[in-house]
This record gives structure tokens, C-alpha cells and sequence, in this order.
């Protein structure tokens, strides 16, 4: 039988959950890469063998990326990791997101990074260089940090058509790219614009977390810190689905991995206060693609007042589906019938800045 | 001449492990080198893009801050010196 392993990258190191398929009673390990912030956490089984790829960081020391094939018991840091260059005049400050390449390209890697910017490896992750098309975006003169700084947290595939894919930056909004991430056009026509930038009024949208349906990527859906919104051109442009929410704010945004009508966000209560509407903790669920929304509440506490970062939130892929959140107030919920019912995790952790899942043969 | 160095544990995965370890040379701005070439992880946990010591890194020697030494070249280094790479610290 399958391992079902949930991963937390907290500010102080990484920690696994593993358990069976029943996904009833877990095993906690760690802390693993102990004392360093883990951004992102992905376990990569294009090679056949699973593959830990860690986003790490720290506020002295910076950020880098580290590999385990061992499922965590060992890492390994990446020496020609994602560095700008000395004349691009950016700093590294964090890397948000590690995303493995296609099924059928095992050796290309995405990073998206703080100071805003897309990085890419052909090498199985060993060497990196910068996506200059996004980096140095006509644009980017506009781009303007918001409260999360400037960070490319979201990079998408389209997994038919090779010279498609998207990112997402915070404070900036929607890029797609149709031509492998050579040239990039801004996507955000319907989004709503925080502060438009008078010689670039097109960006400065926030997207906090986009995805996209993997059976039509022309469907996109995202949770932006003015609301939540659905595409169906593939970006081109946006309308508003918030029918049935408390509120339009929150951080994540996940898709059935089965069934790419059925969402998973976490609305939370306005951007000056960041947790759960009241207290009452709950996940909003819509099975019909953004029309409408449900709470979901059984086993969540109440009296929540915590909030969820945008990489906190993951999806599993069995059937049922299990969904799983990281609260920035350290605790695991997770639900192993498609959200309908929740519990909470072992341990309690410092501030959960991303959960990821995996099923390990 | 060998001048012994001392990292901070949590750049031990850098050396394999280490947190003592030793490289060979004659000078200030030398020794930082040796370090790096000898341990190539090191290198962006310590320097920034420019080349510059990450703001909150500090490198003594011996009880002298580097960080104050204008021209690390011209620091010849003696036997008994000892290198400290340490985090910046403030109260709080």
C-alpha cells in the first residue's frame, strides 16, 4: 500500500506526516532542515525515484535550493542554485515556489522568487538560469511590492500544450506566456488593480493563488486579495465568482485533482485582520466551478483566530480526495473525505508557510 | 600557513558537517577565498549579489570585527590567528 506523505515547511524547518491510504492516524517527524525557513515543499516522481525539492531560506544567510532523495532524512543544498546576476541590480530575498516541469520532461524545474522573478533548470535542478522574458518584463518598472513584498509565488504548466504556461506575482498580477516563457503578456484584463501605475496601468493586480484546470487550460480560477475570480480564455480575460462567500479575502487556492470544477479556498476576515471571519474556521468549497460556494466546517475549531499563507493549503489525489491547510498559528487540519469532515494533525509548529502532499508508492 | 575557521551550525551542511574547519593562507581577503573555493556552498549564505558580506554576517578575526578592515589584502595573517564567521545579533 501507498505512503501518504503531508509536508509542512514552517520558519523553523520542514515537517512530514506520513500515514496509509485510510489516512486515519499519522507519524510526525522532524524538525528536518532545522532552524530554516521552508517556503515550498514538493516531491517530484517524474524519475521514478521521489525527489524533495525544499525552497530555503533565511534572513541572514538567504535562500537557496536543497534536494533530498531520501524522502528528507538527508539533504543536499544545489550549488548553482537561482542567483541574479551582480548587474540585474535584484536580491534573492526568497523562493516562493519550486515547481517540477512536465510528466515527459523530467530534467526542467521553475522557480518563481522574491524579488520577483522566474528561474529555470534543464538540468535536473542542478544549474538554474533566469527567465530574462518575465525578469525583465517591459513592465517591470511598474511592478510595485505590496505587504507580501514582490514575489512570483504561482507557476503553471499547461499540460497539452508545451509553449504554454503562466505565472502569477503578487502586487503585479497574471503573466502567460505562449512560447515556452521566452515572451510574457500580462493577463489581468477584468482583474481588479489595486493602484494602477500611470506608464503601465495594466498591472498591479494582486493575485495571492491561481490554478488551472488541467482537463481545459483554458479555465483558470484565483484567489487575488480583492477577490476571487474564473477565466475561461485562459487568462485573457476575468470575471468574479463570490457568490456565497463571507468575504472576498484570503490567501489559498487548491483544485480537486479529479473533478477541476471543485475548489477549495480559505476566505478570511479583510486584509487588516488575516484570520478566519469571526473565528469560525472554515473551508468554502464549490463543486460547479466558482458559481457557487459551501462552508465547511465539521471538526474546525470555532474559535480560530489564525489565518493560512498561500502556499498552505494541498490536495492529495486519492478518492476521496484528501485536503489539507497549515495555519500561520502552526497546526495541520486535514480531511480525508474531500473536506466534508476535518481533524487536526499532531504537533504544534511555528508559523506554516506552505503544505504539500504526496502519494509515495 | 593553516588558519582555522569556525562557521556557524547552521551552515554546517555547507562543509559536510563541520562546523571547524581549516584552509591555507596568508592574508585576510586569501583566507575568505580559500574558504569559499574549499566550500562552494558557503558562498551565497555569506555573499550578496555584489560580492559584499551579507548584512547580517560577521566575519572576526579573532576579536576584530573584518567588516571594519578596509583593505583585507593587506591583513597578513599570523600563526595562532583564527577566523569566526557569526551572525549578527540584537537584543529582543
Amino acid at each position: 500500500m501507498s505512503q501518504v506523505l503531508v509536508m509542512a515547511g514552517t520558519g523553523k524547518g520542514a515537517f512530514f506526516w506520513w500515514s496509509d491510504e485510510r489516512r486515519r492516524s499519522w507519524r510526525l517527524e522532524g524538525p528536518l532542515l532545522k532552524g530554516w525557513e521552508v517556503n515550498d515543499l514538493v516531491v517530484d516522481l517524474r524519475g521514478g525515484e521521489p525527489v524533495v525539492w525544499a525552497a530555503v531560506g533565511h534572513y541572514v544567510y538567504g535562500a537557496t535550493v536543497q534536494r533530498s532523495r531520501d524522502l528528507g532524512r538527508t539533504w543536499t543544498q544545489i550549488e548553482d542554485g537561482p542567483r541574479y546576476a551582480e548587474e540585474a541590480g535584484r536580491k534573492l530575498e526568497r523562493i516562493w515556489r519550486v515547481q517540477p516541469g512536465r510528466a515527459d520532461e523530467p530534467d526542467e524545474l521553475w522557480a518563481g522568487v522574491a524579488e520577483a522573478g522566474l528561474f529555470v533548470s534543464r538540468d535536473g535542478g542542478e544549474s538554474w538560469r533566469e527567465v530574462a522574458g518575465l525578469n525583465d518584463h517591459p513592465t517591470r518598472p511598474s511592478w510595485q511590492p505590496g505587504a507580501g513584498g514582490l514575489c512570483c509565488h504561482t507557476i503553471l504548466l499547461d499540460p497539452a500544450d508545451r509553449r504554454r504556461m503562466w505565472v502569477a506575482i503578487s502586487a503585479v498580477g497574471a503573466f502567460r506566456s505562449d512560447d515556452g516563457g521566452a515572451t510574457w503578456q500580462v493577463r489581468n484584463q477584468g482583474l481588479p488593480i489595486a493602484v494602477p501605475a500611470e506608464a503601465h496601468p495594466e498591472v498591479g493586480s494582486c493575485v495571492h493563488k491561481m490554478v488551472v484546470a488541467p482537463d481545459d487550460p483554458r479555465r483558470l480560477y484565483q484567489q487575488n486579495h480583492q477577490g476571487v475570480l474564473r477565466s475561461a480564455d485562459a487568462g485573457d480575460t476575468w470575471e468574479r465568482i463570490e457568490d456565497g462567500l463571507p468575504s472576498r479575502f484570503g490567501f489559498p487556492m487548491v483544485m480537486h485533482p479529479a473533478d477541476s470544477r471543485t475548489l477549495y479556498i480559505l476566505p478570511l476576515e479583510s486584509d487588516e485582520y488575516r484570520f478566519f471571519p469571526g473565528g469560525a474556521m472554515a473551508v468554502y468549497r464549490s463543486r460547479d466551478g466558482g458559481d457557487s460556494w459551501q462552508p465547511l466546517t465539521s471538526g474546525l475549531p470555532a474559535d480560530g483566530y489564525t489565518g493560512v499563507l498561500r502556499n498552505a493549503m494541498a490536495v492529495d489525489g486519492l478518492d476521496p480526495c484528501g485536503v489539507y491547510f497549515g495555519t500561520s498559528g502552526g497546526q495541520l487540519f486535514a480531511s480525508a473525505d474531500e473536506g466534508e469532515s476535518w481533524h487536526a494533525l499532531p504537533g504544534l509548529l511555528p508559523r506554516i508557510s506552505c503544505v504539500s502532499v504526496a502519494v509515495v508508492p | 600557513m593553516r588558519i582555522p575557521v569556525t562557521l556557524p551550525t547552521l551552515l554546517a551542511h555547507c562543509t559536510g558537517g563541520a562546523r571547524d574547519v581549516e584552509v591555507e593562507a596568508e592574508t585576510l581577503e586569501t583566507c575568505l577565498d580559500a574558504l569559499l573555493r574549499s566550500y562552494p556552498l558557503l558562498r551565497p549564505h555569506l555573499l550578496d549579489e555584489t560580492g559584499n558580506l551579507r548584512p547580517h554576517v560577521n566575519v572576526f578575526l579573532n576579536d576584530q570585527n573584518a567588516r571594519w578592515i578596509d583593505d583585507w589584502a593587506a591583513v597578513r595573517l599570523a600563526p595562532g590567528d583564527t577566523l569566526t564567521v557569526i551572525q549578527a545579533v540584537s537584543g529582543g
